[in-house]
C-alpha cells in the first residue's frame, strides 16, 4: 500500500488528513530559542496571540530525523512511500526529507516537490491520492507529477507587509514600500515562488481584486474545478470573499482552512487565499 | 606521525562547538542567504550541540564510534540549511572513519573530502559562496598539505588560511551577499567550528588573521526603526523619569536643559513611548524619524528607470521619495515649473530611462518638450493630481521593461479620481451655481460644488455627488492649513457617510488647497 507523507505547511480538510491516513511532519517555528512544532504544540488562536505579540519568530525545517522516524515506521509495515513538500525554493523541508530517504537507503520511498504552499500544495497532495484511489500504478502517476503540479493555482493576498518582509522568503516584495500607503499586493505561485501578481491599495481593494482574479481563471473551465478557501485571523472576510465567489462560480467540490503556523509566521495575521484546481476534464 | 585517536576528536568537537557559541551572534548577522532571518549562527550551534549529546551517552572505543555519534546526532539535531550541510559533512566523514581505531591527519583529511562530497550531493541546487565552496576550500587545501608530509599543525594551519581567503571571496560568487556587504554567514560559521577544533592541535596562541564582520545591510531588520526625541517640561529628574520606563527599544538617552527634560530613544512603537513621557509632565516637542526609511533609501539598486514627480508640501515630497521618486521638481497650480527645471532633473537622475509625472494638466506640456532635448529616452505619464502619481507609482510592477511600465501607469491612473478643496478667490458662476469670493469650493473633473460653511463641508458636498462603489479607497492627503486633529475628525466624519470604504489620512502640506482627496 501506499502511504502519503506531508509536511505541516501541507493545508488540507483536518476529516481529510484522518481519512486518508496522511502522516504530516511537523515544520518549526521559534520563539526566543523556544521551539514549536507547527499545528501540535499550540493552538491556532494562542498563536494569532503571540505572532502579534512577538516581533521575531523564524521557522525552520523538520530535523532530518523527524522524517527518518516517520518513513522506517511506515516501511518497517511493509507499505510504500509518497512523500510531498512545500517548495523547495523557499524551504528547506524538501531536501531533508531527501536526504532522510537515502538515510534509510531504500526505493521504497520517492520524495517530491509540491513547487507550492497552503492550500495549493494541499490540492497538489490531493490530486495524487485520486490518482491512487482510482488505481493508477506509482509509476504512471510520477511520470504525470509536473502536469498535476501545474493544475493548480494559488492567489492569496495579505493585510500587513510586516511578516513577509521580515521573513524574507519572498524577494518579490522587496521593492514595496512598507506601512505606508496601504499597499496590498495579490501574490501567487509562480514557478515554485511566491511572486507579486497585482499590487493595489486597500484591504477593500485587494479583496476585490482577489475575487475578481479568481472569477477570471475559472471562467472557462466548464465547472471542471475545486476551490480552496484560506485565511489568517480573517474569518468574516474570507466568509465574504467565499461567499461571493461561491455566488457566482460552482466549483464540484470546495473546503475552507486557516493557514498553518510555519506558513502564517511569513504571512502575518490577515492573509487571505484562493487555490484553484483544476480538473481533468 | 601524528595519530588522532578518539580523544582527539572529542576534544576538537567540543573545542569547535564553544567557538561556535562563542561567536554564535557573528554568524547570525551575516546570515542573507537563502533566507536572511538571521538565525544561521543558532541553527548551526543547536546542530552541534544534538551531537554533542549524543557523545556524551556513549563509552568510545575508538574515533568511528565518536564520528557516528556526531553523525547520529546531527542527523537529528541539523537545523536550517547551515545545519543540514554540517550534518552531510559529519555523514560523509563517518563513512570513511566509522570502523578506525584511530587515523593519521591525511586520513583526516580524507574523511573531509569525502564529507564535502556528500554535502555537494545532498544539496538539491548547490550554490557556489556558500558554506560548501569554504568547506570545500578547506578540506581540499587540508589534503594538499597532508600528501605532501607536512606536519599536522602547519598543514591545518594552512588549510584555514586558505579557506579563509576563499571566505573573503563569497562575495564574489553570491550577488545577494555583495549587495548586503557581508561574507557568507553559514561558511563563517564552519570556519568558526574548525578554528575552534584548531585549538586541539596546536598548543601555542596563534594569531588567526581576524575576519571584519559586516552585519548585513538588510533594511527588513531594524528591530527598533522610530527614533524618538521627546522634549518635556516636568518636576521629575534624569533618573526619576525613567525610573519605571520599561518599554522595547535601545539607546536610551536622558538630559537636562534648563528646566526640560529631552529624551531620546529607538523604539518600534512610538506612540507608548509618548505615552509614557505625557504623562510625566507637559509635552512640548516630539520628533519621530523613521530610519527604516533612511536604510530603504540606502539598499535600492541602481535604477533602469528613473522617476520625476512634480510636487508641492512637505508631506507629498516625504511620500514620493519613500515610493521610489528619484527627483522633486517644485511646482503646482499657480506655480508651474519651466521645461528646463524638469530638464536639470532629468540630468540630474542616474538612469538613462526617465518617467515623468507632471501631476497638472498645465504642465504636461513642458515635460513632453523634454523629450527633444535630452539624450535620454523620456516619457511623460499624463497625470493631473499628485495622487495619481502616487497610487500609480506605488502600484505598478517595477521589474517591467519602460513601455510596458508606461502602459500599466496609465492604465492605474483611469482607476484614480481626484477630488481638490481650496477657496474661491473671485465671485464667478459655474454651471449656473453662483460662488462668492471667500467660499470654499471642492472641485471634480469639470464639476465645482461650494459651501459657505467649510472645506469639509464643500468635499462631502462633492463625495456625495459622485457615485463611490463599496470598497472604494479614499485617501485625505491635508495641506498645510489644516491641523492634523482636524483632518482626523475629517476622517471620522467620512467613515460615517462612507462606512464600506477604507479611508486613510496624509499629511499633504500642499499650500493653497485644504484638501486633497483621491478616490480609487
Amino acid at each position: 500500500m501506499i502511504k502519503i507523507v506531508v509536511d505541516s505547511s501541507c493545508d488540507l480538510p483536518d476529516e481529510y488528513f484522518k481519512e486518508k491516513d496522511i502522516k504530516v511532519i511537523p515544520l518549526y517555528f521559534k520563539v526566543k530559542d523556544k521551539f514549536y512544532r507547527d499545528g501540535v504544540d499550540i493552538k491556532s488562536e494562542e498563536f494569532v496571540e503571540l505572532l502579534k505579540k512577538e516581533k521575531n519568530i523564524t521557522t525552520s525545517q523538520p530535523p532530518i530525523q523527524d522524517f527518518i522516524n516517520v518513513y522506517k515506521d511506515i516501511i518497517e509495515k511493509g507499505d510504500e512511500i509518497i512523500s510531498i513538500h512545500i517548495t523547495s525554493k523557499s524551504s528547506g523541508t524538501f531536501n531533508s526529507a531527501k536526504i532522510a530517504k537515502e538515510e534509510i537507503n531504500t526505493d521504497k520511498i520517492d520524495v517530491l516537490d509540491s513547487e507550492n504552499i497552503s492550500v495549493g500544495y494541499g490540492f497538489v497532495v490531493k490530486n495524487i491520492i485520486d490518482l491512487i484511489e482510482n488505481g493508477i500504478p506509482k509509476k504512471e502517476i510520477l511520470s504525470k507529477f509536473n502536469k498535476i503540479v501545474s493544475k493548480v493555482q494559488l492567489f492569496f493576498t495579505l493585510n500587513t507587509l510586516e511578516y513577509v518582509y521580515k521573513g524574507g522568503r519572498v524577494n518579490d516584495v522587496k521593492g514595496l514600500v512598507l506601512n505606508i500607503l496601504d499597499i496590498k499586493p495579490i501574490l501567487h505561485m509562480k514557478e515554485a515562488i511566491p511572486k507579486i501578481y497585482k499590487i493595489v491599495r486597500g484591504r477593500n481593494n485587494s479583496i476585490k481584486e482577489l475575487n475578481r482574479i479568481v472569477t477570471e481563471n475559472i471562467k472557462d473551465t466548464k465547472g471542471n474545478f475545486e476551490l480552496a478557501f484560506v485565511h489568517l485571523d480573517a474569518k468574516k472576510e474570507l466568509e465574504e470573499l467565499k461567499n461571493s465567489i461561491l455566488s457566482k462560480v460552482n466549483p464540484k467540490n470546495h473546503f475552507t482552512k486557516i493557514v498553518g503556523n510555519a506558513l502564517g509566521v511569513h504571512s502575518g495575521p490577515g492573509a487571505l487565499g484562493v487555490s484553484i484546481n483544476y480538473l481533468e476534464e | 606521525m601524528d595519530s588522532l585517536d578518539k580523544d582527539f576528536l572529542i576534544n576538537f568537537f567540543y573545542l569547535g562547538l564553544k567557538e561556535v557559541e562563542r561567536r554564535k551572534e557573528d554568524i547570525n548577522k551575516l546570515n542573507v542567504f537563502p533566507v536572511p532571518d538571521g538565525d544561521t549562527g543558532t541553527n548551526m550551534l543547536m546542530t552541534l550541540q544534538t551531537s554533542w549529546e549524543e557523545i556524551k551517552k556513549i563509552e568510545p572505543k575508538k574515533i568511528g564510534d565518536v564520528i557516528e555519534a556526531i553523525t547520529k546526532g546531527s542527523l537529528m539535531g541539523a537545523r536550517g540549511n547551515s545545519g543540514v550541510i554540517m550534518s552531510q559533512i559529519f555523514k560523509g566523514m563517518n563513512t570513511v572513519l566509522k570502523d578506525k581505531e584511530s587515523i593519521t591527519p591525511k586520513e583526516f583529511a580524507l574523511s573531509l573530502i569525502e564529507g564535502v562530497s556528500k554535502a555537494y550531493k545532498a544539496v538539491i541546487r548547490p550554490v557556489e559562496g556558500t558554506i560548501l565552496t569554504v568547506s570545500k576550500s578547506f578540506a581540499k587545501s587540508f589534503y594538499e598539505e597532508t600528501k605532501n608530509e607536512k606536519n599536522f599543525e602547519e598543514a591545518y594551519f594552512n588549510a584555514l588560511k586558505d579557506a579563509k581567503e576563499t571566505l573573503k571571496k563569497t562575495p564574489e560568487m553570491l550577488s545577494v551577499l555583495k549587495e548586503a556587504g557581508v561574507v557568507d554567514a553559514g561558511g563563517l560559521g564552519f570556519l568558526i567550528f574548525m578554528e575552534g577544533g584548531f585549538k586541539t592541535i596546536t598548543k601555542k596562541e596563534v594569531e588567526m588573521e581576524k575576519i571584519e564582520i559586516h552585519e548585513a545591510k538588510l533594511y527588513q531588520k531594524l528591530t527598533y526603526p522610530y527614533d524618538v526625541v521627546v522634549l518635556l517640561k516636568t518636576d521629575c529628574d534624569e533618573q526619576n523619569i525613567v525610573k519605571d520606563f520599561n518599554l522595547n527599544g535601545d539607546s536610551l538617552i536622558v538630559g537636562k536643559e534648563e528646566n526640560l527634560i529631552k529624551v531620546h530613544f529607538h523604539t518600534d512603537d512610538f506612540i507608548k513611548v509618548i505615552d509614557y513621557f505625557s504623562d510625566k509632565g507637559t509635552l512640548i516637542k516630539v520628533n519621530i524619524e523613521n530610519m527604516q526609511y533612511e536604510v530603504d533609501q540606502l539598499s535600492l539598486k541602481e535604477k533602469d528607470i528613473g522617476f520625476i514627480s512634480v510636487s508641492r508640501g512637505e508631506g507629498f515630497n516625504k511620500i514620493l521619495k519613500s515610493i521610489g521618486v528619484d527627483e522633486i521638481v517644485d511646482g503646482g497650480q499657480t506655480f508651474n515649473p519651466s521645461t528646463k527645471d524638469i530638464l536639470d532633473a532629468i540630468e540630474k537622475i542616474n538612469s538613462k530611462n526617465v518617467i515623468i509625472f507632471p501631476n497638472n494638466s498645465n504642465v504636461i506640456f513642458s515635460a513632453l518638450q523634454t523629450k527633444e532635448l535630452t539624450q535620454k529616452k523620456v516619457e511623460v505619464i499624463p497625470t493631473k493630481s499628485i495622487p495619481e502619481c502616487i497610487s500609480s507609482l506605488s502600484m505598478v510592477d517595477r521589474n517591467l521593461s519602460i513601455d510596458d511600465m508606461v502602459k500599466d501607469l496609465e492604465n492605474i491612473i483611469k482607476n484614480v479620481r481626484t477630488i481638490e478643496v481650496t477657496k474661491s478667490i473671485r465671485d464667478t458662476k459655474f454651471n449656473g451655481a453662483s460662488i462668492k469670493k471667500g467660499d470654499y469650493i471642492s472641485i471634480y473633473d469639470d464639476k465645482i460644488f461650494n459651501s459657505k460653511e467649510s472645506p469639509e463641508d464643500a468635499a462631502i458636498i462633492n463625495l456625495k455627488n459622485l457615485e463611490i462603489e463599496d470598497g472604494t479607497l479614499i485617501t485625505i492627503y491635508y495641506g498645510e492649513e489644516i491641523e492634523e486633529k482636524r483632518a482626523l475628525e475629517f476622517k471620522d466624519k467620512l467613515i460615517e457617510i462612507f462606512p464600506n470604504c477604507d479611508i486613510e489620512v496624509y499629511y499633504g502640506g500642499q499650500p493653497l488647497y485644504y484638501y486633497i482627496i483621491s478616490l480609487e
